[in-house]
């Protein structure tokens, strides 16, 4: 999502998750991408700290603070508004893209579990590097 | 009225972390349903963060989540990692000191992140970070490390607490 323009793949990507996020009830982050999609689709290079802080789970007062540190790429408007560049949030729209919906399934998973998965990995790998 | 940062060119975060295999397990696990620290985390690497990653990570990664129990194809897990890397920056082998995962004792030395968190000595990692800066390891793997540990200057947090973190940076005094 290069400010202000959306490839079509990009434009298909966006609106499948919004329809995922839709489907698994997560309303808010959905809204926040239709009202990005809709500020590139009027050439808009920023969409207002607001809309940024929905998508990446933090508050707006988080992204002002951004912002204002030059932490994230962004501006203050003459009436004190923040705003975030498009570009910023590019990454966060492809990784929840590619990202599974496999939260029903490992939702209850305990950390040990995964601390016991990732050692049987190691253990294997020790015993492939282990001359025989 | 202020134009405070650009985007398009690296600017150093002033705050550098790289995430576990069990944090990046723990963010594919989540899936997009669940609230998770260690996703979100995931979510902010490049904008809130510097993050750095290697390939012994996420070779690691994609070995845990290929494993029966989480059956993830090897494709899937390409994609969504090739998306990560996008937004981190990679150390790779031929940077890391030599034996310097041996400062670790017992079975913590084939641990990839403690391996490759090695190299904040190296210029060029640490011009990332500002004097005031932090360098963390975010695992979720809290029975093996303590929130707090310090290994070669690295601090390891726990997603939650680095998520606060975050949270409180450019906040005014």
């Amino acid at each position: 999502m290069i400010a202000g323009i959306l490839t079509r793949d990009q434009l298909d990507q966006l609106h499948a998750l919004v329809a995922r996020l839709e489907h698994q009830g997560i309303l808010d982050e959905a809204q926040a991408l239709r009202d990005i999609a809709q500020a590139v689709a009027y050439g808009q290079r920023e969409v207002p700290a607001s809309f940024a802080a929905q998508l990446l789970h933090v508050t707006p007062q988080t992204i002002r603070n951004w912002v204002r540190a030059g932490i994230l790429a962004g501006s203050q408007d003459q009436t004190g508004h923040f705003h975030v560049q498009l570009d910023e949030l590019e990454p966060t729209v492809q990784l929840d893209h590619a990202t599974p919906d496999v939260s029903a399934e490992f939702g209850d998973i305990t950390d040990a579990e995964i601390a016991a998965e990732i050692a049987a990995v190691r253990a294997e790998r020790r015993r492939s590097a282990t001359p025989r | 009225m202020s134009k405070p940062a650009e985007a398009g060119i690296w600017r150093p975060k002033g705050l550098i972390a790289v995430l576990d295999t069990s944090t990046l397990v723990r963010a594919w696990l989540a899936g997009l349903g669940r609230p998770s620290p260690a996703r979100d985390v995931m979510r902010l690497a490049g904008r809130g963060f510097d993050s750095f990653t290697s390939p012994a990570i996420l070779e690691e990664v994609e070995a845990v989540l290929e494993r029966p129990r989480f059956s993830a194809t090897r494709d899937q897990v390409r994609l969504w990692l090739d998306v990560f890397l996008r937004t981190s920056r990679q150390v790779f082998p031929q940077a890391i000191p030599g034996q310097a995962a041996a400062a670790v004792h017992g079975d913590l030395a084939d641990v990839p992140m403690l391996t490759y968190a090695a190299p904040v000595e190296f210029p060029e990692v640490a011009a990332a970070a500002r004097a005031d800066a932090g360098w963390f390891l975010v695992s979720e793997n809290t029975t093996d490390f303590s929130p707090g540990w310090t290994v070669w200057g690295w601090r390891f947090t726990t997603a939650h607490d680095f998520l606060r973190l975050l949270a409180g940076r450019g906040a005014r005094e």
